[in-house]
């Protein structure tokens, strides 16, 4: 058993490695980028956090904006365990663990972010249960790193545990992994809320403390999250033999249509509650869509972001429209920027002006910092193009472990 | 200046009569040069214009003629009197004891307690003084640890002008982003 | 995509990828991977390179320190020999640095008088005297708020008045500074518990132990928290060298901080340097257990008014006016 596992290790390094010229040169594409983030993060490390565009005022910027954008992006992969696990769908079932492994994938950027975001990145160790001094269950950033990881875990056992049975050629033990699955459906929801928690439980922040980040922040992910699935999908049906039906993708086009149009909805109703009756808490709302006391750097970025959101909504409900996969494409893509672009650097930012005193202090990222979150994007992608590298094999019955495909070869089906 | 005061007046008291000096403090180049205010209570804003003697131009009693009578009233000529509705030299100066306050019963005040003489009209804040609510004190807020220093009112209030004077502020914050600017300037 | 393309796609694939973990190691395929592992090496170097620069230093003794709670006397004792040669050897100076303790039976409160504050910000400079926080980039403890007459609307303050002198026509001031809460939505932030109340209501902070999330700066109502963007730069001859462990010695870089009350000094019995400097008397620091203490003087006798009341974080800080 444990020989067939180092076996399948060895096998499974040296397949990383082996490739086509495409393969190859998107990965080393991607390598570069990663190198020049990680020379912009050691820049950070050798002159602090000074060289970003943070400060006092606004103490949170990119990192953390992508760190709740990644967050959703994670959490949807249970738009496609719901369907699959619990009401047995199909077409959905063959690409449900695509869906978890882009959820490691985010997970582990989310913690990179985190890293990064860090003034002292060398006392890591005091986040870590049981090792360091764990303020749980008060504090909403230590229960954030509870689920983060918890969700990792979960993710990379039941992607972990249904390849390897793969390569096996054995039927997986429903006992090992079913479990596991519902537990993951519920903890996908609970990582998006609890994240949501991390800036609903702050009284002294009126633009974060409503209830209704909560809703919004599962409603963005799981547009962003499908979304963003719908054109990965395509592409790695494009480029591997790996059979993804259409009917798939009909199903994420559906689910990206209904929460486009919830999460534009409750725009709305945040839009309605804070300028209907407005009030000093909604200062940093007014500083997001209309500026305020003469700063005004996100509004076109936030208005830009619903209109192309909207655009999206006109082109999955107008029916020419929708039955054209290059426009859902489009569609799925210009939803993706809206809802990064509204919940990233719209929420977490704006949320920090003015500051509790009423100052209004404006952030822009520095180079270093935006090098610094393209290089996490780049190593997200490196990480899963290369889980995807794997995977497809292994799904498709290409890369087995060799008695089984003996016994395979031996008895025709 | 308002409170300057002629020069054939400025006799001194003596040592010990002298109240603490008062002058209209510069501001400090750093605020960290190394005697701090704070560390030594050395107040405060006001040169102590009163280190002359009363009695040396009031011969026998502050209703006499001035002892030098070529400059009538000039002691007095610069001075600011913006006392209220306070306006009358004895309701405080003891007519008879030139260098010393006058109670409401005509009685001597001595001069370094001027507590007692403003608390005739001003009781509140005489009683806000005495909780330590009004005015600084200085020291230690533990008197077992240490002595504890309350400022008496002239230390802070010009008598004849009490209304506190305006100061110049403290250089305001950096602004980061203004900051930030600026930095990436000098780099270029 | 079409069916078509598909099979193109099935047909340029091997059906089974066995024979590549049998693919003997040729020349050719040894030279590959030699020039990308010196490709890889010449990468990390470069990315690795800026690292000489580094103003921080980093020591193994600090990363294996553990939280306040569990530190022996003898642990702390070394800790404070090793931080003050830390000082000695950054700062050129001897720094008396000790580890304070509350004292039972002391609780401290702090009042400002809104009537009598003139906005000159001797208090902001006097506390950075006192605590030794780093003048480039700079960071203050107190912020000075310039008001409206007639409105309590901290949003319409202006931080940044520099008239001639002050105060200014038409406006009155409002200092704010850490309010010590009693329900301080700070500690509740902090996921590693490197801040928290002492039994005297001072909210501290374990320099060695912050993390640098920066949860509790987003966290506090008041603003009073500030972070250590880059390595404290302050000059020799500008440092207060008697400092507390967890008060102003001086911090290390990415860590947060805030006022404690002048902890070093009002442990030991002192007021704080800002209560101390103001010209105005408005600042009241006392013991609130104390009998006949001014604070309660204040309580009880004054219009008292708590910033951000609705919070509920029930603040040590009050401002009050005259009667």
């Amino acid at each position: 058993m444990i020989r067939d596992y180092i076996i399948f290790l060895w096998r499974v390094y040296r397949l990383s490695f082996y490739g086509n010229k495409k393969y190859y040169t998107w990965m080393t594409f991607l390598t570069l980028i990663v190198f020049t983030g990680a020379y912009s993060y050691v820049n950070q490390f050798t002159h602090g956090l000074a060289i970003t565009g943070m400060t006092n005022q606004v103490s949170w910027g990119l990192y953390i904006a992508n760190f709740t954008f990644l967050v959703g992006l994670a959490a949807a992969a249970v738009m496609l365990v719901i369907p699959a696990y619990v009401y047995h769908n199909k077409p959905l079932h063959d690409v449900v663990i695509l869906g978890e492994l882009l959820a490691i994938a985010a997970i582990v950027m989310c913690l990179l972010f985190v890293n990064v975001d860090l003034g002292r990145p060398d006392r890591f160790w005091h986040l870590m249960p049981v090792i360091g001094k764990f303020n749980f269950p008060v504090s909403m950033l230590s229960w954030d790193v509870v689920v983060l990881i918890g969700y990792l875990m979960l993710n990379v056992h039941i992607c972990g545990y249904l390849l390897y049975a793969n390569y096996l050629g054995k039927k997986p033990t429903p006992l090992i992994y079913i479990p596991f699955v519902f537990i993951a459906i519920f903890w996908a929801v609970s990582i998006h809320t609890v994240t949501a928690f991390l800036y609903i439980s702050l009284s002294g922040r009126p633009f974060w403390n409503a209830a209704i980040v909560a809703p919004r922040f599962i409603g963005s992910a799981f547009t962003a999250g499908p979304g963003f699935m719908f054109i990965t999908f395509q592409i790695i049906r494009h480029y591997t033999n790996y059979k993804i039906s259409d009917e798939a993708l009909r199903l994420l086009r559906q689910i990206v249509t209904i929460s486009l149009l919830v999460n534009l909805f409750l725009v709305g109703c945040e839009v309605f509650k804070e300028f209907y009756a407005e009030s000093a808490h909604s200062s940093s709302a007014r500083y997001l869509f209309f500026g305020l006391h003469g700063h005004n750097m996100l509004v076109p970025w936030i208005w830009f972001a619903i209109f192309i959101e909207s655009i999206a909504a006109l082109i999955f409900l107008v029916p020419p429209f929708a039955r054209k996969m290059p426009l859902a494409n489009i569609a799925c893509f210009l939803s993706i920027t809206g809802i990064w672009i509204e919940k990233g650097p719209g929420m977490v930012v704006s949320g920090f002006v003015p500051t509790p005193l009423g100052e209004v202090v404006e952030y822009f990222p520095t180079l270093y910092e935006s090098l610094v979150c393209i290089g996490i994007w780049a190593f997200g992608a490196l990480l899963y193009s290369w889980m995807i590298h794997l995977a497809i094999p292994i799904l498709s019955g290409r890369f087995r472990h060799k008695q089984t495909r003996q016994a395979l070869q031996q008895t025709p089906c | 200046m308002l409170y300057v005061w002629p020069s054939y007046c400025q006799e001194p008291y003596t040592e010990h009569e002298i109240l603490p000096a008062f002058k209209i403090l510069d501001l400090p180049k750093t605020w960290s040069d190394k005697t701090p205010v704070y560390k030594e209570p050395k107040l405060l804003f006001y040169t102590q214009e009163f280190t002359y003697k009363c009695s040396k131009c009031h011969v026998k009693d502050l209703t006499s003629k001035p002892k030098k009578s070529h400059l009538p009233f000039g002691a007095h000529k610069d001075m600011l009197f913006t006392h209220g509705l306070n306006l009358r030299c004895m309701n405080c100066h003891n007519p008879e004891h030139p260098d010393a306050f006058t109670d409401y019963d005509g009685s001597v005040i001595a001069r370094d307690k001027p507590v007692f003489l403003c608390r005739n009209c001003h009781g509140v804040i005489y009683r806000d003084w005495r909780a330590g609510v009004h005015g600084r004190i200085n020291g230690y807020w533990n008197n077992k640890l240490g002595p504890q220093k309350k400022i008496e009112c002239n230390q802070c209030h010009n008598p004849h002008h009490p209304k506190f004077p305006d100061l110049k502020p403290m250089p305001p914050p950096v602004n980061p982003v203004a900051h930030k600017y600026e930095k990436d300037k000098h780099h270029e | 995509m079409s069916d078509q393309s598909r099979k193109e796609h099935d047909q340029t694939e091997p059906a089974s990828l066995d024979d590549m973990t049998h693919e003997p190691l040729t020349r050719r395929s040894f030279l590959k991977a030699g020039a990308a592992a010196v490709a890889l090496s010449a990468g990390t170097a470069i990315t690795l390179s800026p690292l000489k620069d580094l103003d921080q230093h980093f020591s193994v003794n600090e990363f294996f320190q553990q939280h306040y709670e569990e530190l022996t006397p003898e642990m702390m004792e070394k800790i404070l020999e090793r931080i003050k040669q830390e000082i000695k050897r950054d700062y050129d100076v001897e720094a008396d640095l000790r580890d304070i303790k509350p004292t039972p039976g002391v609780e401290f409160a702090y009042a400002l008088n809104l009537g009598r504050c003139i906005g000159c910000r001797r208090c902001v400079y006097a506390c950075m005297d006192e605590n030794n926080q780093s003048r480039d980039p700079e960071i203050q403890y107190i912020r000075v708020l310039e008001m409206e007459k007639g409105s309590m609307d901290i949003e319409s303050s202006n931080h940044y008045y520099n008239p001639e002198t002050v105060p200014n026509k038409g406006k009155y001031y409002m200092p704010v500074q850490c309010h010590q809460c009693r329900n301080s939505p700070c500690t509740k932030a902090c996921p590693v518990k490197a801040t928290w109340r002492d039994p005297d209501g001072i909210v501290v902070v374990d320099y060695n132990w912050c993390i640098g999330c920066r949860y509790c700066l987003a966290a506090c109502p008041y603003w009073a928290r500030r972070f250590n963007f880059a390595t404290p730069k302050i000059a020799s001859n500008d440092i207060n060298t008697e400092m507390a462990y967890l008060g102003n010695r001086i911090r290390p870089r990415g860590v947060a901080e805030k006022c404690t009350f002048c902890l070093r000094r009002t442990r030991q019995g002192m007021l704080p340097a800002c209560a101390e400097v103001c010209p105005t008397g408005s600042r009241i620091f006392a013991n609130i257990l104390e009998p006949g203490n001014p604070i309660s003087y204040v309580l009880e006798n004054k219009r008292v008014y708590v910033l951000k009341e609705s919070l509920q974080t029930f603040p040590r800080f009050y401002y009050f006016f005259e009667k």
